[in-house]
């Protein structure tokens, strides 16, 4: 207990945080992951993922955001290509008749955001999860390849899984 | 001195943070003044249904004045445009129909307060987002202190909440992280008030021997105490949890008291141990070896307080600026960001109980210091005198 006590008799809560942390940076020294590292290797691996389905580079900065303005909403901005007179006609007549087609639109296209934002997570979380489970194979892997390498237990060839084999066989 | 207190809603049946928060702060001042709270007659914040008798009431000895809520919350109405406004670009106008639809829209108490606001030597409004605060503020805002009881979520970016926070003649903020938080958001420096937060009302002891075989809490364990629903980040902890204890091996687990609204196995090491009487919640924090608090979303927690005048140490999430600036203040347990910083802290606080013990009682010492009654009760004195004094800026 006594490490953790600071010269004024008190437990510093920050003295110990960095403790943690420098434990944690240990860690990665032994070829583990932090979460962090585990989120940038992630996040790159999902822009590999967009860049070979050639999204645009704009919506998929917009979906590595915190926010969701990549969803679809409900509402849109009423514009038109052309100009002059026939353009304020144009947009005239779309207000007009937007209050009939969200009618039909709102609810559904509420519930695809709802949808979208749901698999968002979803394949950003197996992207996540996936990341770390190969991190962590590799270093079962080293772990066993550096194992197989050592030498065997003195005055017998037999391993330790070939005595567990025989042990399941009797 | 008349004192009103303007509150969404309120009562004992009345589970939530800022309510009851409200109402023991409210139970507090009446010993000196003159206190009336005017609420509504609903129980229920997602529907803001009325349940109650409208009309003069009295609870715990409080004077309290209800008044019908006009109209129920349409979930079909509310949700798009609250996720409109969250996270998308939107229109003023958008934003007052977000205040409209969010509630509970009481016109009867609005105009009893216009009505009446000369009759109060001060109003004091808890929780900046609701209808009754919005609107009931800008009555007599010079006279007007306000609790913002503000977390760091998108609401709190409303462009219509820029304005508001300079009105009040002083404000109550929860913790010195909450005054910070809302000055940079809302564009406003160097707002009035003080950092007051708020004391607990400690219930008839039970003994903690009694406690623990009745609700089969014999081993190690940890406590949650609170909604269990994953906006608190319930679903986060008990994953964090159950893969350190995984890999631990550890026969250590984590009681959840509190309302479940989400779905998960029940094991032996986590159990869902329901809402029990305050005595008995208490009972389970002081024998537990740590309290933890996943929300991110905290303007003061309550429970956590609760832990540290048990003596016990809590472990917060640290992406929550309060929790992290509170627990750092006190000295009274660690914080995490991410899972390994979980397990780190649970290694700690499981393998050294005397560690534990030790942070629970700094904890314990810092409550004394600054949530004891009297010093919550002088710092509200302070803050009625800037709102008599006239010396707010409304």
């Amino acid at each position: 207990m006594d490490e953790w006590t600071g010269s004024d008799g008190r437990v510093d809560v920050a003295a110990i945080m960095g403790r943690i942390r420098e434990k944690i940076r240990g860690r990665r020294d032994r070829g583990l992951y932090t979460d962090e590292e585990v989120e940038e290797l992630s996040a790159l691996r999902l822009q590999a993922f967009a860049d070979d389905a050639g999204i645009d580079p704009d919506l998929l900065a917009r979906l590595m955001a915190p926010n969701h303005n990549w969803n679809i909403s409900t509402d849109y901005r009423i514009e038109t290509h052309r100009a002059g007179p026939a353009a304020r006609l144009v947009v005239l007549l779309k207000k007009l008749v937007r209050p009939w087609i969200r009618l039909y639109t709102d609810q559904p296209l509420s519930r695809q955001a709802q949808i979208n934002l749901y698999l968002h997570y979803l394949c950003h979380n197996l992207v996540r999860e996936l990341v770390r489970l190969q991190i962590e194979h590799t270093a079962v892997r080293n772990k066993l390849d550096a194992l197989a390498g050592e030498p065997g237990p003195p005055g017998g060839e037999a391993s330790p899984g070939g005595e567990k084999g025989e042990k399941a066989s009797g | 001195m008349k004192v009103a207190f303007v509150v969404q809603r309120y009562g004992t049946e009345i589970v939530g943070g800022a309510e009851l928060h409200c109402r023991w702060v409210a139970e507090h001042l009446a010993r000196r003044h003159e206190v009336e709270v005017l609420t509504t007659t609903a129980t229920d914040y997602l529907t803001w249904r009325n349940a109650l008798e409208r009309g003069l009431s009295e609870v715990n000895g409080v004077a309290v004045r209800r008044f019908p809520v006009a109209r129920e919350r349409d979930i079909e109405r509310f949700d798009p445009v609250a996720n409109k406004v969250c996270f998308f670009e939107h229109t003023d106008e958008e934003e007052r129909r977000w205040a409209e639809e969010h509630g509970p829209v009481c016109p009867e108490l609005l105009a009893h307060l216009r009505e009446h606001e000369r009759d109060y030597d001060a109003l004091i409004f808890f929780s900046y987002r609701y209808w009754t605060t919005y609107f009931g503020l800008q009555v007599a805002p010079h006279k007007s202190i306000l609790v913002p009881t503000a977390e760091h979520d998108r609401v709190l970016y409303l462009r219509l909440f820029r304005p508001f926070y300079r009105l009040p003649a002083a404000i109550a903020f929860n913790s010195p992280e909450e005054r910070i938080l809302i000055e940079r958001i809302t564009g406003n420096e160097n707002l009035p008030g003080e950092v007051v937060g708020t004391g607990i009302d400690r219930p008839p002891a039970i003994p903690v021997e009694e406690v623990a075989p009745r609700l089969d809490l014999l081993g190690d364990y940890l406590v949650y105490v609170g909604r269990i629903e994953p906006e608190k980040g319930c679903a986060v902890m008990i994953d964090h949890f159950l893969r350190w204890q995984r890999e631990t091996r550890a026969n250590v687990t984590l009681a959840l008291f509190g309302r479940s609204t989400m779905t998960f196995s029940e094991n032996a090491h986590v159990r869902l141990m329901g809402v029990v009487p305050d005595g008995e919640k208490l009972a389970a924090i002081a024998r537990a070896r740590a309290l933890v608090m996943p929300s991110r979303h905290e303007s003061l927690s309550m429970v956590v307080l609760e832990a540290w005048m048990m003596g016990r140490p809590v472990l917060v999430n640290g992406d929550c600026e309060v929790l992290r600036g509170q627990v750092l203040r006190a000295d009274g347990g660690l914080y995490y960001r991410r899972y390994e910083e979980f397990a780190a802290a649970l290694d700690l606080l499981m393998g050294e109980p005397a560690l534990a013990d030790r942070l629970g009682r700094q904890g314990g010492e810092y409550f004394e210091e600054n949530y004891a009654w009297e010093r919550i009760v002088e710092k509200y004195e302070r803050l009625l005198a800037m709102a008599t004094g006239g010396g707010g800026r409304g």
